[in-house]
């Protein structure tokens, strides 16, 4: 949540639609954010807006997470190479 | 703000599971040929380059300069093989010539049915005070975020 949120502002629904997760989960774990002060949230009409408080993380923690993002993407990338390995197997079986 | 110079140390687990035996997720790590395929700087980086000598005790060398940013290297060292089961490796990253990072990860190949259960340890200590920290995110992983989502996806289940 803390990285899409890196990405710019987002609301509630957006949040929580890449991960699977109901709005009663992800409304729980907005508002750990929000008592740890990484996150600030308001609500315009029926939507609830979500942002990172600025300065809530430094340089080197969103350094840290970009580094954990581009390893896990690249875990991703070996994950469809093996994906697509398999297929090829089994088509030759 | 933290002074410059000042450190920080994290460490973080990644874990997926892969359809493939633990043997062929292990020769994806270990077999330069295979490796660079999913490790390397992605094709819209220049000046890439990757070498790796698989042994306890051999280098790999990875280079590449993202769009509009300085040239990033990783210099990492093997020191556990257990093959089949487990690497150990550490290594340092520099934009510009310029350390701003030391990790040591563990890769280990778990069997998991009839594909493999990979978990990724990395510990690190991060350098503050580097320029090139965000600038670098934005620019290397910018088009990687959108399979951020099926990662968190992944890390729910």
């Amino acid at each position: 949540m803390v990285d899409r949120l890196a990405r710019g502002p987002a609301t509630l629904s957006e949040l929580a639609e890449p991960m699977d997760m109901t709005l009663t989960a992800v409304t729980q774990h907005l508002r750990i954010l929000e008592a740890s002060g990484l996150v600030h949230s308001y609500k315009q009409g029926r939507t609830r807006h979500c942002r990172l408080r600025s300065g809530a993380m430094n340089q080197v923690t969103k350094w840290i997470e970009g580094r954990k993002a581009l390893l896990a993407s690249r875990l991703d990338r070996l994950g469809e190479l093996l994906e697509e390995d398999e297929a090829i197997e089994k088509r030759r079986r | 703000m933290k002074a410059k110079n000042s450190l920080t140390h994290d460490t973080f687990s990644l874990e997926r599971r892969y359809p493939s035996a633990p043997a062929k997720v292990y020769r994806y790590f270990s077999e330069p040929e295979y490796r660079k395929r999913w490790f390397g700087a992605t094709e819209d980086w220049s000046q890439r380059s990757h070498s790796l000598d698989f042994r306890v005790g051999g280098l790999e060398l990875e280079q590449g300069a993202p769009p509009g940013g300085p040239l990033m290297t990783y210099e990492g060292r093997i020191l556990d093989v257990v093959p089949g089961e487990r690497i150990i490796n550490s290594y340092v990253l520099a934009a510009a010539g310029e350390r701003f990072s030391v990790s040591l990860t563990t890769a280990e190949f778990l069997p998991d049915g009839t594909g493999t259960l990979l978990r990724l340890t990395e510990h690190g200590a991060y350098f503050d005070g580097n320029p090139e920290g965000p600038q670098m995110r934005v620019h290397g992983i910018g088009k990687q975020l959108d399979l951020l989502g099926r990662v968190l996806q992944t890390d729910q289940d």
